[in-house]
């Protein structure tokens, strides 16, 4: 038994318990687990810091001892990258001035682009703008723009992520250096760049493939995650903005804007909405789905694949065209003659006096938004779960069901005790996923209600806006943004998804553990 | 026996009137919009639910319309097609070079890497498209159908998870075979892993389609000019334009039943991938 597998109530003890005991249990039992994976995380920071603290120190005491060891050539290769391998043999001429390439372009790369930048990152620059008026020909003015405090920001940190790419690629290369001279001590033939080729094609291949999407991953992912935390202690915003003007660091001032001072508490009301939004979201779409799915399993149904292929229909529509139509299907007017068709419907089928404001845009009801967003998204997203559950569904062994109706199981019986507990087990990690995507979910909330209905102007959010859409409207669908607010709401969000992501890790964890042992 | 039997018949009569009950709510807004891109009458708040009178124009109207200097339909239409596929070719290469390193060949980062991946693909990616813009920017790649491609595609390394599940069940002995006479590495991947695994290279290739045939985010911050929208930002304006929701919303039906077309098919052919390529990876954990 693994010592990560931890189970707080065996399972014999509430085998004769009601479901209810049993879900219950399962719940608090999750919580725990959650509890205890974040404890185990925190818990292992110190022991992380020390052995990262040993091998600087190793790197450090390897470093010195290949110089103590090293012939001149070995030393030259200290200065410059790749001397002890071309000036060692022809065959190495190749790898050594790759080498000695990545020296050169580094160098120039700090000396034009690098240095100018990273010097000027903890001011962000000092002039924005020269404007100079022509002495001859009076109100005619040259602007030049001088220090750009984003590139500043941008260039620096990239500088800094170069920086640690060379010092890698120098440690590397007296390795090498160290290495070669140790093949030529013994007499042993040095490799040439057939066998180097052959290295990358074989043993290093890894390298070779993954090199691109690792690169690829730290631009489109790290990069911008690492300037969207710096940008966060600066007071970037529409009057702020470069080119023109410069930005500067103000520590945690966009914190107490964002979490006081510009909002007051609407922070919380929009969690608030978030969470019960996702929980909502979630279930709703969770329970529909599988009751869906399963009524299409039973044995006796006909035309499976007709009913399944129905609701694929519904999800291969691409979501920006089906909630844009739908927000216009549910719209509102006041004169009826101009409200949406839904009215409209209800009005000449059903016969019924209505005219509902169902996104609440103009009677300003929130609830009413609140709950058709609900709706809408249980017909958008239901199917997705109706089909995973289906999979899932025709994979549990008959045999089950035979031996528990011999035993005299009832259909509500045999749900509880076999369906629900196998959907649960393969859904439960993905349940997660799903809820942490609903909480970002932008294009529902978005297409559907912008967010309102609004009783405030500028950059507040809306009674429906989620953490996410409040973060576009303040960013990018504003004629005033205010990026430094922006980026600490996308710090936030990303910590509260980050916690359910905790989450999936651990359990997605627990499965694969749960696979060796079976 | 006579009552159970019946019984059934009757359990099974209420399932298909809920089913045909429960299918018909879902597919009747789709149905409401697929025929008013068939209508004469353009205002979104028409009193007559369906179509009277039914035309073509709205379709020609996309192509060739009025406005069609203000609302290129064409142009759109182009563009998220060279996005798509660019994007589309990128990743599939990315995710498959990813699989194949991860699923064959063991080496000391591997496990890091695997983890990393896994907690940067719980993370949604909108949160840090506005610092990527800025990133763009200072290389002059917003705005630009290139810029918006790589923006897609280059990151999509992270989301080896069902190819590599797929990779792992063809038999390392095959490779072993292969490595006694004689091949690299390389050619194992080219000759022989792929063309093994078709099925879940069409899936791969299908999803990483669709995926920016369909974004409207992403595509909204890096596009500025009308020129270069996709379909899914140009569209849009058509939504937000009270003038054109007023006299000209089938146009929008039409616009979108067009783009929606290609995508249903694909779902449909790919429907059996799908279930097995959720259940598959959600088995394996």
């Amino acid at each position: 038994m693994s010592k990560d597998q931890r189970s707080a109530t065996p399972t014999w003890k509430l085998y004769n318990r009601p479901w209810y005991v049993k879900l219950g249990n399962g719940i608090a039992d999750y919580f725990k687990n959650a509890g205890l994976m974040i404890w185990g995380v925190l818990k292992a920071i110190p022991f992380k810091l020390w052995a990262l603290l040993l091998a600087i120190a190793r790197c450090f005491q390897g470093l010195w001892f290949r110089f103590v060891k090293g012939d001149w050539r070995t030393k030259i290769s200290y200065l410059i990258m790749g001397f002890g391998c071309f000036s060692r043999s022809p065959k190495q001429i190749i790898k050594g001035l790759l080498l000695l390439a990545v020296e050169a372009l580094f160098i120039v790369f700090m000396i034009f682009i690098g240095w100018p930048n990273l010097y000027m990152m903890g001011s962000l620059g000092d002039i924005a703008v020269i404007k100079k008026e022509s002495p001859i020909v009076p109100g005619l003015i040259r602007t030049t723009y001088v220090d750009n405090s984003l590139t500043i920001l941008l260039f620096s940190v990239m500088t800094l992520m170069f920086m640690v790419f060379f010092v890698y690629m120098w440690i590397k290369n007296t390795k090498i250096a160290y290495d070669t001279q140790k093949l030529v001590e013994e007499g042993k033939p040095l490799s040439g760049p057939k066998q180097q080729l052959n290295y990358a094609l074989n043993d290093g291949y890894h390298v070779t493939v993954l090199t691109l999407p690792v690169l690829g991953v730290l631009v489109i992912s790290i990069l911008p995650l690492i300037v969207n935390i710096l940008v966060a202690f600066t007071n970037y915003d529409f009057f702020h903005a470069p080119p023109g003007e410069l930005f500067d660091w103000v520590g945690f001032g966009s914190f107490t804007n964002v979490f006081s001072k510009t909002y007051g508490s609407a922070i919380w009301s929009v969690l608030g909405w978030t969470i019960i939004w996702a929980v909502f979201a979630t279930f709703t779409n969770f329970f529909f789905g599988m009751f869906l799915a399963m009524i299409i399993n039973k044995k006796s149904i006909k035309l499976k694949a007709f009913w399944r292929t129905c609701f694929v229909i519904v999800i291969a529509v691409p979501d920006f065209i089906s909630l844009m139509m739908m927000s216009k299907f549910f719209s509102y007017n006041p004169v009826e003659d101009f409200t949406g068709a839904f009215n409209h419907m209800l009005q000449q089928w059903f016969g019924l006096n209505a005219n509902i404001d169902w996104f609440g845009t103009s009677t300003l009801n929130e609830w009413n938004a609140r709950i058709m967003v609900i709706v809408v998204n249980l017909w958008r997203g239901m199917p997705f779960t109706m089909l995973s559950t289906y999979g899932i569904l025709m994979n549990i062994p008959e045999e089950l069901y035979e031996s528990s109706r011999i035993d005299g199981a009832g259909p509500l019986r045999r749900f509880i005790s076999i369906t629900f507990p196998y959907i649960m087990f393969v859904m439960g990690p993905q349940l997660i996923t799903t809820f942490t995507g609903n909480i970002n979910n932008f294009n529902v909330i978005f297409f559907l209600t912008g967010g309102g209905p609004n009783y405030s102007i500028g950059n507040a959010p809306g009674k429906t806006d989620l953490l996410v859409t409040w973060l576009y409207k303040m960013t990018v669908n504003t004629s005033q943004p205010e990026y430094s607010n922006g980026a600490v709401l996308g710090l936030f969000t990303f910590i509260i998804s980050s916690f359910f992501a905790l989450i999936v890790f651990n359990s997605s964890k627990s499965v694969k553990q749960e696979d060796t042992f079976q | 026996m006579i009552g159970l039997r019946s019984k059934r018949i009757v359990t099974d009569t209420v399932i298909y009137i809920v089913l045909l009950l429960i299918i018909v709510i879902w597919l009747f807004p789709l149905v409401w919009m697929v025929l008013r891109a068939f209508d004469t009458n353009g205002a979104a708040y028409s009193v007559s639910i369906f179509p009277k009178e039914f035309t073509f124009d709205n379709f020609k109207a996309l192509f060739s319309g009025d406005d069609y200097e203000f609302f290129p339909y064409g142009t759109w239409l182009v563009n998220t097609l060279i996005v798509a596929v660019g994007s589309c070719v990128i990743s599939t290469l990315l995710v498959l070079m990813v699989s194949f390193a991860l699923s064959r060949m063991r080496f000391k980062a591997r496990k890091t890497l695997m983890n990393i991946a896994l907690i940067l693909g719980l993370f949604p990616g909108f949160l840090s498209v506005i610092a990527l813009y800025y990133i763009f920017k200072e290389f002059e790649l917003t705005d630009s159908l290139v810029g918006l491609t790589l923006a897609y595609s280059l990151a999509s390394g992270t989301g080896y998870y069902i190819v590599k599940g797929f990779f792992d069940t063809v038999p390392m002995a095959i490779d072993e075979a292969a490595r006694i006479d004689g091949a690299t590495k390389n050619r194992i991947f080219w000759q022989m892993i792929i063309p093994l695994s078709k099925p879940i290279i069409i899936y791969t290739i299908l999803t990483s389609f669709i995926g920016p045939w369909c974004d409207f985010v992403l595509a909204s911050v890096f596009m500025k000019t009308n020129e270069n929208f996709t379909i899914a930002v140009g569209i849009r304006q058509w939504i937000t334009q009270e003038n054109y929701v007023g006299t000209h919303f089938t146009r929008f039906c039409a616009g979108g039943v067009l783009i929606a077309v290609p995508i249903v098919l694909l779902y449909i052919v790919m429907q059996k991938f799908y279930v097995a390529g959720i259940t598959g990876g959600a088995a394996k954990g």
